[in-house]
């Protein structure tokens, strides 16, 4: 499976409607297989499904693009914030709920799409 | 002017206004930001201001880091921000140094505008429409867009079909909107709504004494409408008579009002919509073929709601902003629920239905989210919950069985399957893995 981060000095990019860069993180059963950098176009859905990446993390997205992703099947973990590798590791180790990860101001938003991940796991 | 002073005045204004150290931390957020973003100010400071701020400046283009290295100020730069809810924000911004008394940098300061009512007055006063308005990520719908654009700037007739509550009008209008017309009127005639009587008058007008109660003269549309854009609607209403008369006009663009004897030029753009099949009508004998040929010089057909289900969740959030807006609400959203019923509805009734629906959740749900309890009974009763209640279930039937109808309908052909959905081809066999759907089927 493939995860993209989208990242800009070393921190998830706070915007990924406008990011310009992307961590790929390609992994299979056995672990990581291998992480490259790559520059987004201005068509940054279209850079995912080209890269065929499976799951997103990023910083705040907006609805209309949130809902385009998700359409595609890709996982999405908006707004998200902090360092890229302390990032990884919480992702790996599902921890990604957590507020220490979450953008200033996001966690206490339950229901709306920016915390949708938890409350999907909730309802599941 | 003391501290308290300043903060009274700061905390009393509409635009945010927030300041950083040389670290880019938040030194300090106003209530006017707090609103704006949606992040309080407690979580905002000491965060870093890309994060509490979302703009889509923050990386390539920060007026805040160029105003810091530069030492001058900027004023009234434009971008958007996503608030903590994810609506994305027009703002204008404006920067300055903050210096301690030796003179020396200590950080910077940013206000921000909301310009969310000034784009939304601008737009009512534009008549609102450009192709950005029509919302939709289906592929059907953007072909239709990429012919529309390309036919906007000719002067050839076109005709839009499509069932009603697909956005025929509103077509129509983003092509005179994109088009040289756009300065000159757009006037619209609804040839279903009038008698052939009243129709013939209204199109083309008539002279003092006309007939009984024509007692001054009167312009009709194809006068008022000078150089600039006639959309006829349901076009498939008129009688043979009046067919001939447009025929006329449309040949030697020239009109005679009622009881004139004298012509009339036009120079008008003409776009027709109808949601009748028209070469059906002309075989059976009840459109003139030459008419037809006349005016189906460029052909779009908008789809159905229902065969680009995908856009449902789209234009859903976009009604809800607009109407936010419009009544001054704080509605957050759509629940799961809803969208659950939204996508097994049939919308016979197509993008009309879904914003009256939107309309009639809005007055029934407060200021919450518009859950499926705020819909209409026979669509909730329509809609079938599977028997162990779960509604992730449930929506993982209703796609898996749009995936399988498509490609029984494209003899598995997941090339063919994926060009029909609308969706890239890994975006199916993500879909397939997941729904466990097997293409030796």
């Amino acid at each position: 499976m493939a995860l993209a981060i989208t990242i800009w000095n070393n921190r998830i990019s706070p915007v990924f409607d406008v990011a310009t860069c992307a961590l790929i993180i390609k992994k299979d059963s056995s672990g990581e297989q291998g992480r490259h950098i790559r520059k987004l176009s201005n068509q940054i859905i279209q850079d995912l499904l080209d890269n065929q990446i499976d799951e997103l993390i990023c910083g705040a997205v907006s609805k209309r693009i949130y809902r385009v992703i998700e359409s595609h099947g890709i996982k999405v973990y908006p707004f998200i914030s902090g360092d890229v590798e302390f990032v990884i590791n919480a992702w790996q180790q599902n921890r990604l709920h957590e507020l220490a990860y979450s953008m200033p101001g996001c966690h206490r938003r339950k229901r709306l799409h920016c915390c949708k991940i938890k409350t999907e796991k909730e309802m599941l | 002017m003391n501290i308290q002073e300043t903060s009274a005045i700061l905390e009393s204004i509409s635009d945010g206004v927030f300041t950083v150290d040389e670290n880019w931390k938040i030194t300090s957020f106003n209530r006017a930001a707090e609103e704006i973003t949606g992040v309080k100010r407690k979580d905002a400071i000491g965060s870093f201001c890309s994060e509490v701020f979302k703009s889509s400046m923050c990386e390539t283009g920060c007026a805040l880091r160029r105003t810091l290295e530069t030492s001058k100020p900027i004023i009234n730069k434009s971008g958007f921000i996503i608030n903590s809810s994810g609506e994305k924000i027009p703002v204008t911004i404006s920067t300055a140094v903050l210096r301690n008394e030796n003179g020396q940098i200590i950080g910077g300061a940013e206000t921000f505008r909301d310009l969310r009512e000034v784009e939304a007055l601008k737009s009512e006063l534009r008549g609102e429409l450009s192709f950005g308005s029509f919302i939709t990520h289906s592929n059907s719908m953007k072909n239709v867009l990429e012919l529309a654009k390309a036919v906007a700037d000719s002067p050839s007739t076109v005709v839009i079909s499509g069932e009603t509550g697909t956005g025929k009008e509103v077509l129509a209008k983003s092509i005179h909107s994109m088009s040289s017309r756009k300065a000159e009127p757009f006037v619209a005639v609804n040839c279903g709504a009038l008698p052939d009587t009243l129709l013939e008058s209204e199109l083309f007008g008539y002279k003092k004494g006309a007939f009984t109660g024509a007692d001054r003269d009167k312009q009709g549309r194809f006068s008022l409408v000078k150089n600039g854009t006639l959309f006829l609607d349901e076009i498939g209403e008129i009688t043979p008579a009046l067919q001939v008369r447009l025929l006329r006009v449309l040949q030697e663009r020239s009109f005679e009002p009622l009881g004139s004897t004298k012509s009339e030029q036009t120079n008008a753009r003409i776009i027709v919509a109808t949601h009748r099949d028209l070469a059906k009508m002309v075989a059976e004998g009840k459109f003139r073929q030459d008419l037809f040929y006349r005016i189906n010089v460029m052909s779009l057909q908008l789809p159905p709601l229902r065969e680009r289900k995908e856009d449902i969740p789209l234009l859903a959030e976009h009604f809800v902003e607009k109407l936010n807006l419009i009544q001054n609400r704080k509605v957050s959203g759509i629940s799961s629920e809803a969208y659950a019923v939204f996508m097994n509805h049939s919308w016979p009734g197509n993008v009309r239905e879904l914003e009256n629906l939107i309309e009639r959740a809005f007055v029934l749900c407060g200021d919450g989210m518009i859950d499926s309890i705020h819909l209409p009974s026979e669509l909730n009763s329509s809609f079938q919950t599977i028997e162990t209640g779960n509604i992730a279930d449930t929506l993982r039937k209703s796609e898996r069985d749009v995936l399988i109808s498509a490609l029984q309908r494209n003899s598995y052909n997941c090339a063919a399957t994926a060009k029909e959905l609308g969706i890239h081809k890994t975006t199916l066999y993500r879909k397939l893995k997941k729904l466990n759907i097997s293409l030796s089927s």
